[in-house]
This record gives C-alpha cells, sequence and structure tokens, in this order.
C-alpha cells in the first residue's frame, strides 16, 4: 500500500476534467487523488508516460453462476492457457494460479484485469437466486472493484405485477431484490423472450409480441423496469439486451425499443448483435446510432466482435438454443427458478466467415459513426464478442485507419455491401476519446462519481503506459496501475492484489410489498423468503437519489 | 542410428510421459531430449534421461525399449516424425495426437488417441500403428487421423468419433462407432454395430483397398488378399447423432 | 423442561435437495426434533452431538501445537500432498482449502463419486440442458425416472420439487403431471407412475440411443419389445409442455452403465428441439455441487486437480484417492466427516494425514493431527449448493466451538509463514 505517491511528468488525460494531453502531476493520498501533497512524497517517475484514470468496464460476464458453467464447459481452454501464480510483494495477498482461455479462473480475471489497467468491472448479468455465488466469485477476484446487475426481465413475480397493473409494486420489488441481492442494476435480457423460451412459447421478437403466460409484452416491461430504475434514482438506468439477438433484421426491434422508453434513461448493451437488417444479412448500424446521437437521455456500449475464439454466456437461452442449432457445437441451457434463463455455446468468429466479418464491421460502424464518445462505449460483451484481452486490439483499429484497412481487406465482403465501414470510413479515435470510452464513459453511465477521473476525491485508480508507436501493444502493457491507491502493477510486474471494493445499491421500498411477496415465495419459491436475501455483502451500499 | 531410447531399470511405479514429445522435437539431440519433463507418481518430476538412456542423432524418429506397460500418454500431442515402441504401453497413448506416426509394437492400454476425459477432440492428425492390442475407448472423440489395431480393440472403440478412421483387425468390443458423429471403423474382425447403425449396402471401398495397401506397404501389417478383394458390409450411424459415420465390416461374401 | 428453542428455516444438507424449511428444536444445546425433515435429514441432524477434541499422535493437544504439526508436515519440502475435500464443509472452508492447496502445490479430489464425476465429464463433452428445482417444480408436466425413485435416497424430492407441488404452469399439482418410471435393473423408478418400462442393463444404452434417434426422427432397425416400448414413449415426452428426466447421479449398490448418463445428457439436450426440456441429476448430501463450483472457478476444473506442476491441471482419469491407494502421497489434508474407509484409509493410516472437520478425532484411519471442528448447517454458517447448483444460505441451529473456518484459515497462514521463513 502506497499511502502517499506524486505520480510526475506524465502526460494527462482526464477527460472528466477537461484535461487533453497536459503533462501534470497525480497526487495520491490514503487510496483518493488529491490535489496536492507536502513537498518530500514519495515520486513515481511518469516522465514519457501517458496517464488515465483506471478503466471501467461497463458489461463483463466474469464472475456468475453462469461463468462457472461456462468454465467448466472448457477444459481445452483451460489446459491451453495455464497460469502460474505471480509472484506479488512480500507479505500482500496470497498469490494464486489458475487458468485462463476466455472464460478465465476468478482470481486469474483479476490479475489479468489489472494487468491491462481496468480497476472496476461489472458482470452484467446475474440470476437473483444465484447472487450468493457472484459475490463469492468477486471475492475470490482481486485487484478490482466490482458489482452485478440482477436479471429482472423475465421474472415470474415481476411479470405477475406488470400484467395487474402493478407498476408501483414492481418497482418495489425490484428494489427490494436488489437490495436483497447486493445488486449494482437492473438489468434486462430479451424481455419476456426467456419466459417465453421456457413456457414454450418459444421466444418473443417485437415489443409488442405478447408473452401469452401473462399477457404482457416487452415494451411494458422495458417501461416498467426503466421506471422503476430511473425513479429508485439508481446510478445506473436500467441495463437492456433486448429481443431478438443476433437475428437478421433484428435492427427494428431494437430501434422499436429505443423509441418505446420514449424519453426515458436507459442504458443499451451489445448492441452490435442487435443492429442487423434484414431479412438477409446486413448492416443496420446506421439507423441505430443515429438514433442514439440525437438522443441524449440513451447510451450504448458496442459489443464488438473480435476474430478468434470466445464463448457465448447469456440470460438469452432462446438464443443460445438457435447458436447450437445452426453450429454444431456444445450447448448448456439452464432454466433458472421462475427468474431466467442460462445458455452457453463456445464459439469462434472467423474473418472468413461472412456473418462474422458483418458483425465486426457493424460495431465498427457503431463507434466511428458514434457523435458522443460519452455514450458509446466500449465493450465486446466479454467473452461473448470475444475476451476483455483483446479490448487493445480493438482500441488499435480505433485510433488507426491503417490498421484497420488492412484488416477489411482480409475480411469476407460478401455481406458488407451498404455498411459504412466498406465505404470508408476516415474517423480515427484520439486518446482522450479511448479514455472517453474506457473509463470517464462508463464510470459517468454508471454514476460512479469517484471513478474515471483523476480530480480530487477520486479513487486513486490510475494506469500509466509508456508511450509505444504500437497502440495494442501500449495498450496491452501498462507499465504501472494504481488501484486505490496501491501499485497493482509495477514495471509492468503483477506485484500486489488486493481485495476490491463491493459496488452495489440498497434502494427503499414499501414494505407494504413484503407480505404479499411472502405468500408468493410459500407458493412457489423452493428457497424460503427468510433465506433468500444475501448476507455479509461487504461495503456500504452506493447512495440512490430517490 | 535415430535416436534409441533404452529404459534404464524397469518402471515400479506409473509414469506420465504426456510432455515428452509434444511440439517439435525431431530436431532435438539425444541430450536435449533427455531433459525433457516426465512425472512418477510417487517419485514426482523427473527428466526423461533418469529413466531412460538415449542415444543417436536426430533423424525425425525414436524408439523407445524396455517394458512400458506403467509408462501413460507417450506421444501425447504427436504433431511430427516416427515414434517407435518395442513392447506394451500404459494408458492413453497417442492422446489427442495431431501427427507423426506412433508405431506401438505390444498392446495400447484405454484411451490409444483418445481425448481426454472431458475434452471435446481425440486424435486430430497423423497415424497410429498397434501392432498388439488396444484397450477401452481407442479413438474416442478422434477428429481425423488413423488408428490401426492389429489384435483385438476393446469395448467403445470409436466412441462419439468426430471423423478419421479406425481400422481393426482382430475382434472389436462392445459399443463400437456409438455415438459417432462422423468417421469409419473398418471391422476385419468380428463386429456387432449399435443399433443405432443400419444396414446399408455391401459393396468394396475403393478407397479402403488403397488404404489397406498403403499399410501393408508401408508398415508391413498382415493384410490378406481376402481384405483386399472382399466385400463388406457397410452400416450408416449413428443415428443418435449426425448419422454420418459408418463400420465397414468385412465379410465372407 | 423447558419447551426448547426454535430455529426456523434451517437448511438441511441430509442429500442433496437442500430443504430450507427445517424447524429445529434446540434443548440443552441438544437438537430434540426437526419438522419436517425426512427420514435422511433426522439422520443428518441427529442431535448435533459433535466431539470437540484436539489430538496430536491420538493425544489430546493445544490447538496452537496441532496447527503446527500440521503446518509442518504439509510443508516438509519434497512432500507430495493430497487435499480431500469431504462432502460436509461450507464453501467457504473449501474456497480456504484449495488455495492451501495451490500454496503446497497439492493434489485435490473431492467427494464427486465417480458416478457423479461422470456425469461432469459428458456435460464438458456435450454440454447439456438442465434447469434448477424450481424450475421443475413449476413447469415440469411429464416426469420420467430414468431407473431411480427418488423416495429411497431423497425422500422430499418429490413432495417438494418434482411431482406433488401446484407450479405456476402445473395448477393441478400431481394431477397435472405424466409419471413415467423406467426400471433398469435393480434401478427401480418411482411406484404409482403413470407409466412403466423395464429395460435390462443390457439394453440400455440402446434405449438411450434409439430414443434419441426417434427424437431426430433419424432411421433406426428394428429394437427388442421393451426397447421399443421405450421409443414408445417418446410421443409423451414430446408432448409435454417440459419434460423433466430425473437420474441418480450418485452410485448405487449395482454399478450401472457409464454411458447412462452420456446417453440422458444427448436425449435431454435433443428434446429441446420438438419441445423443452431438463435433466435433473440427483446429488447425495451435504455440500458435493459446492465442491465443484468452487474448484471450478478457482481452477477451471470441478473435480480432480492436481497442483502439483504450478498451476491447475486436470486429471479426471487418475482420481486422487486412486492414487492415493497407488502410494503417490507423503502426506494427506482431510476435510470434513472422515468418511473414507477401506483402502483409502489403510492409504491415510501409512502417511501423515491431518484431518480437520467434524468428528476428526474418531476418524476411521491413523492421524497424525485431528482437529473437530463443527458440521456445515449444524454448526456452522456460511453457503452450501444444492444438487441443482442453487446456492443456499445455512443458519445454523447449534453454535460451533471450533469452526472450520477459521481453523483452516490458521492453517493457511501457519504454512505461509513456515515458507516464508524458509525462503527469507
Amino acid at each position: 500500500m502506497t499511502a502517499r505517491l506524486r505520480i510526475i511528468g506524465g502526460t494527462v488525460h482526464d477527460p472528466a476534467n477537461g484535461i487533453d494531453g497536459e503533462v501534470r502531476d497525480i497526487c495520491i493520498d490514503d487510496g483518493h487523488i488529491v490535489a496536492s501533497l507536502p513537498d518530500g512524497a514519495p515520486t513515481l517517475d511518469a516522465r514519457g508516460m501517458i496517464v488515465m484514470p483506471g478503466g471501467v468496464d461497463i458489461h463483463s460476464h466474469l464472475a456468475s453462476s453462469s461463468c462457472n458453467h461456462a468454465r467448466r464447459l472448457l477444459p481445452e481452454e483451460h489446459l491451453a492457457d495455464p497460469m502460474t501464480a505471480p509472484s506479488l510483494a512480500n507479505g500482500d495477498s496470497l498469490p494464486r494460479s489458475g487458468t485462463g482461455g476466455t472464460v478465465p479462473t476468478t482470481f486469474t480475471s483479476g490479475y489479468r484485469y489489472a494487468g491491462l489497467g481496468y480497476t472496476t468491472v461489472f458482470d452484467a448479468a446475474v440470476a437473483p437466486v444465484m447472487a450468493r455465488h457472484s459475490h463469492a466469485e468477486l471475492e475470490d477476484t482481486p485487484c478490482v472493484d466490482g458489482g452485478f446487475f440482477a436479471l429482472m426481465g423475465n421474472d415470474e413475480y415481476l411479470l405477475r405485477q406488470i400484467a395487474a397493473g402493478e407498476r408501483e409494486r414492481a418497482r418495489d420489488y425490484a428494489a427490494w431484490l436488489l437490495g436483497s441481492t447486493g445488486a449494482y442494476a437492473i438489468k434486462i435480457v430479451n424481455p419476456g423472450g426467456v419466459e417465453a423460451w421456457k413456457s414454450g412459447q418459444r421466444n418473443l421478437s417485437g415489443v409488442d409480441d405478447v408473452l401469452t403466460t401473462h399477457g404482457v409484452t416487452p415494451r411494458a416491461i422495458l417501461e416498467t423496469l426503466a421506471d422503476a430504475a430511473n425513479q429508485l434514482g439508481l446510478p445506473h438506468p436500467v441495463h437492456i439486451h433486448c429481443n431478438n439477438l443476433g437475428q437478421p433484421g433484428n435492427v427494428a426491434v431494437t430501434l422499436a425499443s429505443m423509441q418505446a422508453l420514449a424519453g426515458r434513461r436507459a442504458h443499451f448493451t451489445h448492441v452490435q448483435f442487435h443492429s442487423y437488417g434484414g431479412p438477409g444479412w446486413s448492416s443496420g448500424a446506421a439507423p441505430i446510432i443515429e438514433y442514439v446521437n440525437t438522443h441524449p437521455e440513451l447510451s450504448i456500449d458496442v459489443g464488438q466482435v473480435m476474430f478468434g475464439p470466445a464463448t457465448t454466456i447469456t440470460a438469452d437461452g432462446p438464443v443460445e438454443y438457435l447458436l447450437q442449432k445452426s453450429s454444431g457445437r456444445r450447448w448448456v441451457n439452464i432454466d433458472i427458478e421462475l427468474e431466467t434463463g442460462c445458455g452457453i455455446v463456445p464459439f469462434v468468429y472467423k474473418d472468413k466467415a461472412a456473418v462474422n466479418a458483418l458483425q465486426w464491421a457493424i460495431g465498427l460502424e457503431l463507434f466511428l459513426l458514434s457523435r458522443d464518445p460519452w455514450r458509446v462505449v466500449l465493450s465486446t460483451d466479454h467473452p461473448n464478442g470475444g475476451s476483455f484481452l483483446s479490448y487493445p486490439a480493438l482500441i488499435q483499429l480505433l485510433m488507426d485507419r491503417s490498421v484497420r484497412d488492412d484488416k477489411l481487406k482480409q475480411v469476407k465482403p460478401k455481406l458488407l455491401a451498404g455498411s459504412a465501414l466498406a465505404d470508408g470510413l476516415s474517423r480515427e479515435y484520439t486518446l482522450n476519446e479511448i479514455a472517453i470510452i474506457t473509463r470517464a464513459g462508463p464510470a459517468r453511465l454508471l454514476g460512479l462519481r469517484q471513478k474515471g477521473h483523476l480530480g480530487p476525491g477520486a479513487d486513486a485508480d490510475v494506469t500509466l503506459y509508456a508511450r509505444n508507436a504500437d497502440i495494442a501493444e501500449m495498450f496491452a502493457t501498462p507499465r504501472y496501475v494504481i488501484k486505490g491507491g496501491s501499485l497493482v502493477v509495477e514495471e509492468g510486474q503483477l506485484r500486489r492484489a488486493p481485495t476490491g471494493r463491493r459496488l452495489h445499491v440498497r434502494p427503499g421500498y414499501d414494505d407494504a410489498l413484503l407480505p404479499d411477496l411472502k405468500r408468493y415465495f410459500d407458493a412457489h419459491s423452493t428457497v424460503a423468503f427468510e433465506n433468500y436475501p444475501v448476507q455479509g455483502i461487504p461495503d456500504a451500499p452506493m447512495p440512490t437519489s430517490s | 542410428m535415430s535416436i534409441i531410447a533404452r529404459l534404464k531399470e524397469p518402471l515400479r511405479q506409473r509414469v506420465d510421459l504426456s510432455e515428452v514429445l509434444v511440439g517439435s522435437w525431431t530436431t532435438l539431440s539425444a541430450s536435449e531430449l533427455s531433459a525433457r519433463p516426465v512425472y512418477l507418481e510417487r517419485d514426482g518430476s523427473a527428466s526423461l534421461g533418469d529413466l531412460f538412456a538415449l542415444d543417436g542423432r536426430p533423424r525425425g524418429s525414436i524408439r523407445f525399449v524396455g517394458q512400458l506397460d506403467q509408462a501413460d500418454r507417450l506421444g501425447a500431442g504427436l504433431s511430427e516424425g516416427e515414434v517407435m515402441v518395442d513392447g506394451s504401453v500404459g494408458r492413453e497413448a497417442g492422446l489427442a495426437q495431431a501427427g507423426g506416426r506412433l508405431d506401438i509394437g505390444g498392446n495400447a492400454g484405454p484411451r490409444a488417441g483418445a481425448a481426454l476425459p472431458g475434452f471435446k477432440r481425440g486424435m486430430t492428425g497423423g497415424e497410429l500403428i498397434v501392432r498388439g492390442s488396444a484397450g477401452a475407448e481407442a479413438g474416442a472423440a478422434m477428429r481425423r487421423g488413423l488408428i490401426v489395431i492389429l489384435k483385438a480393440a476393446g469395448d467403445r472403440t470409436g466412441l462419439g468419433m468426430i471423423a478419421g478412421t479406425v481400422v481393426v483387425f482382430g475382434a472389436v468390443g462392445a459399443d463400437t462407432g456409438l455415438w459417432s458423429k462422423r468417421g469409419s471403423v473398418v471391422a476385419l474382425g468380428k463386429v456387432t454395430p449399435p443399433p443405432t447403425y443400419f444396414y446399408a449396402c455391401t459393396y468394396q471401398p475403393a478407397y479402403l483397398r488403397l488404404l489397406l495397401t498403403r499399410l501393408r506397404s508401408s508398415y508391413g501389417l498382415p493384410v490378406q488378399p481376402r481384405h483386399l478383394n472382399g466385400f463388406y458390409r457397410r452400416y450408416s450411424g449413428d443415428m443418435a447423432e449426425l448419422g454420418k459415420g459408418e463400420i465397414l465390416a468385412w465379410t465372407s461374401k | 423442561m423447558s419447551a426448547g428453542q426454535q430455529v426456523a428455516h434451517v437448511t438441511c444438507l441430509g442429500c442433496g435437495c437442500g430443504c430450507d424449511d427445517v424447524n429445529i428444536t434446540v434443548r440443552d444445546g441438544r437438537i430434540v426434533d426437526a419438522i419436517p425433515a425426512c427420514p435422511v435429514g433426522r439422520a443428518w441432524f441427529g442431535d448435533g452431538s459433535v466431539p470437540w477434541e484436539v489430538l496430536l499422535a491420538g493425544k489430546p493437544a493445544t490447538l496452537e501445537q496441532a496447527l503446527a504439526e500440521a503446518a509442518s508436515i504439509l510443508s516438509k519440502p519434497g512432500g507430495r500432498q493430497l487435499v480431500y475435500l469431504g462432502p460436509d464443509i461450507t464453501s467457504q472452508v473449501q474456497r480456504v482449502a484449495v488455495a492451501l492447496a495451490d500454496l503446497l502445490g497439492a493434489a485435490v479430489d473431492s467427494a464427486t463419486s465417480d458416478a457423479a464425476a461422470g456425469g461432469l465429464l459428458a456435460a464438458q463433452r456435450r454440454g447439456r440442458a438442465t434447469a434448477t428445482l424450481g424450475e421443475i417444480r413449476n413447469r415440469g408436466d411429464v416426469l420420467l425416472f430414468w431407473g431411480v425413485d427418488p423416495d429411497h435416497r431423497y425422500p422430499r424430492f418429490l413432495s417438494r420439487y418434482a411431482l406433488e407441488p401446484v407450479g405456476t404452469q402445473v395448477p393441478n399439482g400431481r394431477a397435472g403431471r405424466f409419471v413415467i418410471a423406467v426400471n433398469i435393473g435393480a434401478d427401480k423408478g418411482p411406484a404409482g407412475a403413470d407409466l412403466t418400462i423395464t429395460l435390462e442393463p443390457s439394453e440400455e444404452i440402446a434405449a438411450l440411443s434409439l430414443m434419441r434417434a426417434a427424437v431426430l426422427d433419424h432411421p433406426a432397425r428394428d429394437p427388442s419389445p421393451n426397447v421399443a416400448a421405450a421409443i414408445g414413449m417418446i410421443g409423451r415426452l414430446t408432448s409435454a409442455r417440459y419434460a423433466v428426466l430425473i437420474h441418480d447421479a450418485e452410485p448405487t449398490a449395482v454399478p450401472r452403465n457409464s454411458l447412462r448418463v452420456d446417453g440422458l445428457i444427448a436425449l435431454a439436450q435433443a428434446l429441446n428441439g420438438p419441445t423443452r426440456a431438463a435433466l435433473s441429476s440427483l446429488r447425495g448430501g451435504g455440500n458435493r455441487a459446492g465442491a465443484e463450483s468452487v474448484l471450478t472457478w478457482q481452477t477451471g476444473y470441478p473435480f480432480a486437480v492436481d497442483y502439483s506442476r504450478g498451476s491447475p491441471r486436470y486429471a479426471p482419469g487418475d482420481r486422487g484417492l486412486d492414487r492415493l491407494i497407488r502410494g503417490a502421497f507423503t502426506a494427506a489434508l482431510v476435510l470434513g466427516s472422515p468418511g473414507l474407509d477401506g483402502e483409502a484409509a489403510a492409504a491415510l493410516g501409512g502417511i501423515e494425514t491431518v484431518a480437520i472437520g467434524p468428528g476428526a478425532s474418531q476418524a476411521p484411519f491413523v492421524t497424525r493431527v485431528a482437529i473437530d471442528t463443527g458440521t456445515a448447517g449444524i454448526h456452522e454458517a456460511g453457503t452450501a449448493y444444492r444438487m441443482d447448483e442453487v446456492p443456499l444460505s445455512l443458519r445454523p441451529p447449534l453454535t460451533t466451538q471450533r469452526s472450520a473456518v477459521q481453523t483452516l484459515e490458521a492453517l493457511l497462514d501457519a504454512v505461509r509463514a513456515k515458507q516464508a521463513g524458509r525462503s527469507a
């Protein structure tokens, strides 16, 4: 632990504070950024280095029961990527070995995220009944502050409230569920579609399709939970994975979902997977990004596809059913406790596969046509579009047109007609824009006021990169990473692995909910109402503004 | 003289040889190969040279001499060169072999040329010859390549094959070819196809004649005129899976 | 005589059902009643009395002495250690145990039976289609019991999860569910099924294969009459709204065909074309699924992990207990109830063994160090995983005199200190 540290002479990119490549000192005291330090404080020479806030991953899958089912499915990847325990500083936490691949073990995930300069990560999809499991995995994921989003878009109790027009009770339930599970935000995956899959209707593909078991539409689910998140004053608005992921023509339901929210604040996730024209395959990126550009209440993460191995892990059961049908690969489906689902199919994106090339191009189109980097942020939906380890290569594609154009020549062009990328997009992201889409933007969208910037009071999460003409290498190998004031990476080596902070919320709700909820649990749940809430969640909940 | 590895003393415990011939090895000298790791069940890590005396020059092949029944995973992941073994080997010989030739003079234990349990792919290339008998599940989950077994093969030979070819001169055990997706099991001896294979036709597969002729000339295998000129009953399966595999059973008429 | 203290919503780990609705009555520090526990549950709780001894070479010692000796045994240079995870420990204990194994470079084995391990391996190769017990309770309208009657070893499975409850999609409870029993040799399905099929053990794999072929609409040869009857029930399964296949993942007295679970996984997956289906695997008591879960997130593999080469290696064909019997280890750490007997117990007695867990002092093998602790869910709080891998919170009705997790953490610290001292 470094109580005090002055990082001197680095070129600072701190877009939240309007600093774009200025040489200035950053001072750290007791885990936070401070305006100044007394003379004689220890220093870190950052001359020639680029200084940014620690990375913030708004959408990853790294610490959930679903990830663990995926890990179990991938012995080949683990065998090919063994990881011995790092040499941590004397007296630090117990260094742990592990295995990697697209779904690394928890310790390896923590070490590798830190090794990439990331200090905050969210798991985007946790079944509420499995929350206890995610907390345990997060405890074993060092170096990063973390939390998770609770899956609600197919929850039986919630669907019943929506069907009954009880939207306030739905909101109270959402609040109870967040607090009981120690979640950070409300997640919707394929609203109503997962329940359709489980109840025999197979799927829902439009916002006004009716879930026959409940008489509820995706539109009503989206409205109810967007309102709940906003009325509860959650730091992050509702986080939405739309209906019909991965299907040609899904641009229609994606746009309809955005329109359905009619001015409500919301975050749409891995939008690349939801931007396909149809009925054949084509790019639908342009209308989507145009809608986002002109609607400041909306934000997205891209969900870029990177060529190479991936593992698709989602609560969207029907999507994985279709993917295993078309790919013939191993398939896991787990229906979870009147709450949600889980589907897993390992996958490889190939540049010679026309659909994969289109997916790759659509993601880049979304990035390159975005007019507001604060609302269009980086993700690969790790490990769905590719591992988080591919972020540096993605950053290079965004910053260097020549690298992008070279890659474009290698991909199968069959489906790229009509994509703006094939027509030539000259934009190159600046370092400042990269700092926005990988730290400042996600932190702001997540409502993390102490993260994503280097102003006084911020958490001392700082990444220092040695300048390098090879952008991918530069971002892959930070020289120093500081997490909460602790020097996690020194001279490119992982040296400390502090336990991260748990990020969660506990919004208030009307107690009148509880008798009805208990009756529901007694009738249908296999876990007692009294045993359902997770006890002993570390760290205080984040404030909500309601 | 190519490299010869002579067992110094009889093995008194199981030894894992899975890392001896992985990656590039054919250009390594005897002393370099001697340094490759092996794992003794009771005594822990050792090097190949602790167990074997290695002589000769790198010429793309290695010959193992000695009683190796307790030596497991010999030739695992093999991707190049020729490996000859004078006697019998333990289990999982040629595990997930990717290329090259592994020629075992005696018997092989279970899961020769197979995948590690729980792994999706066994052998993905190369040729594995067992001049004696093979244990259960030879070629399980194999994806490509050729396995030839001169005497009997155990139960579940070719279990869950994805593709590739297994030729068995002797009798094969129960559930041969069970749950294969594609691939061929050629049974020159006795075989009972699983009920999810069904009889398609009796014919003389041209490719098989070529294959057997090559096996006779390259390996000196005892391919008989009746094998070359005979007829084969083709069973298609496994219908519980893709159904694109086959069992070719030699028939006297 | 006092009325006793009531502890409600206690989770029972008597079998893998993990019923968390048990009301325990405690009087004078003893469990005197457990309602509505079944016979398996009542046997699990007993009266809750366990020994609280600390033994060094069979003689009473202080905890400090015992831990110092345990640390020195386990960290002997050149030693090869086995860490064995017994069934009745919390996941908190499992996590520390795996950390210790990592530190020592030890092999890890667990109470995952070979039968259950076969299911894990098959699921690695194929994936699987399954569901948590709440989904089965609320949706399952056709239930196929493949060679198992849960009444015997999982007594409340039928009343809580699979047969009798009124479900959100099965409003008529038992009357709304069609039950198929498949008897395979000695492995019988439940009595009172709506349809019973009988197979010879030799017909089992053929039946599973042909049933799957029928679901896939692939052609097949003429089956035996028994197998034809099995194929005949496919229509029942495909016309289900949500079919559930139930089998026993734990070993039974008569060894079964090791391909059974593989065939069931494949059948359940295929049924998800024409309808929805899930395979439910019945698991034994304690926290078996928890060990698999912890091992998976810390090593990538669910069982049979070996740290001896510096990072986790998967050795499913070389289980730790088999290697123990062959003399592969110099020391062992056995956690949880020391229920190992036969050749394994003899082998443990022949090396330096440390036992930490409920009843360690009464282990059926010779220990160098034995430290009694409480039992998960009876004396110790924490997490245990149900057979369907849902994590449950444990609400112990009794207090522990020596916590397993704290004891193990102290041992981990002692080993770290020893290693640090050695390298300094």
